[in-house]
């Protein structure tokens, strides 16, 4: 496979991550204003005292999905939904906010993937030190991998989500390169069975 | 007033969805994976309605539905799984283990209460 094919599918994947995350936590949040920044530096850098992530793998590839923060950060923009809390929010209910998060955005992934014909699973979330990311490394192997960090940005907080990709088979560039999904609220959100 | 059971390892969703139900005066019942939600049901008969995650630790979703069916009740209540994940495969199995709706999450509560009319709870 051509290297600008493969370039041109981590870069229509890095859209879809990018507008997936973003509504999640509009979502998460109900709230309209999520910006989303790039970022110059690596995926492993520490971002945040914080960090949820969550795996989605599957035919062919196998992504791990980052969200760093700060505590104060999540205060604020998960406010309309921390406000359940009694009093202010501990600790215990912000990683849950971004546990959930997580779980969110790697369902979304994991359903774009799905739709797309790329049977993936996906982990429980979890959430661990900002350090820790120091030991989520790529692994060296003979297909091609992606790092990429971008932000999120509401109410003058931020965000740094990250993400590893292996690509374990060509064949799964072609749906990357167009792989595709709307930010807007979809009917198949409900089913009756 | 119905007393339904939420189920879903995340504290949030379970206050979420506590608040929703209440604010129309129905009584929720929490647990935070299928184990205790199974547990939960048992000591609960006057159960009206489940609503139940499927990825949680211990024992997921699809997991605490075996067990209700493996219990063989004369009459068990509807139940809406409120989850992330939309395969088809699971839907079907989620179908014949007697669930009735299948939401994809973030819900909001105008439309939790719109499935819980369109069930009678």
């Amino acid at each position: 496979m051509e290297d600008s094919q493969i370039q041109a599918a981590f870069e229509n994947f890095k859209n879809v991550l990018r507008t997936v995350t973003a509504k999640s936590l509009k979502d998460h949040s109900q709230m309209t204003d999520v910006e989303v920044g790039e970022v110059s530096g690596r995926s492993t850098c520490v971002y945040g005292h914080s960090m949820a992530l969550i795996l989605v793998a599957g035919g062919g590839i196998r992504l791990t999905f980052k969200a760093h923060y700060n505590r104060f950060d999540i205060e604020k923009i998960g406010a309309n939904v921390l406000k359940y809390a009694k009093g202010k929010p501990i600790d215990r209910q912000v990683n849950d906010y971004m546990r959930e998060y997580c779980n969110l955005s790697g369902g979304a992934l994991k359903a774009a993937l799905t739709g797309a014909g790329v049977g993936a699973g996906m982990s429980l979330p979890l959430v661990t030190r900002g350090f820790d990311e120091v030991f989520v490394l790529a692994e060296d192997s003979m297909v091609k991998q992606m790092s990429y960090v971008w932000q999120l940005r509401s109410q003058g907080c931020t965000i740094h989500c990250g993400v590893d990709v292996v690509i374990d088979r060509e064949e799964v560039f072609p749906i990357l390169e167009k792989l595709s999904v709307s930010a807007e609220e979809k009917d198949s959100d409900l089913e009756f069975l | 007033m119905a007393k339904i059971l939420v189920v879903d390892d995340s504290q949030l969703v379970r206050t979420q969805l506590r608040k929703a139900l209440e604010e129309v005066k129905h009584q929720v019942v929490e647990a935070e994976n299928g184990k205790i939600g199974f547990e939960a049901w048992k000591a609960n008969p006057d159960l009206k309605l489940i609503i139940c995650d499927v990825n949680m630790p211990e024992v997921d979703g699809i997991g605490m539905l075996t067990l209700l069916s493996e219990a063989k009740p004369a009459n068990l209540c509807p139940i809406i799984m409120l989850t992330t994940e939309s395969k088809n495969e699971l839907k079907e199995k989620g179908r014949a283990l007697g669930v009735r709706a299948w939401m994809i999450k973030p819900f909001t509560p105008d439309k939790l209460l719109a499935v819980l009319e369109k069930l009678k709870i």
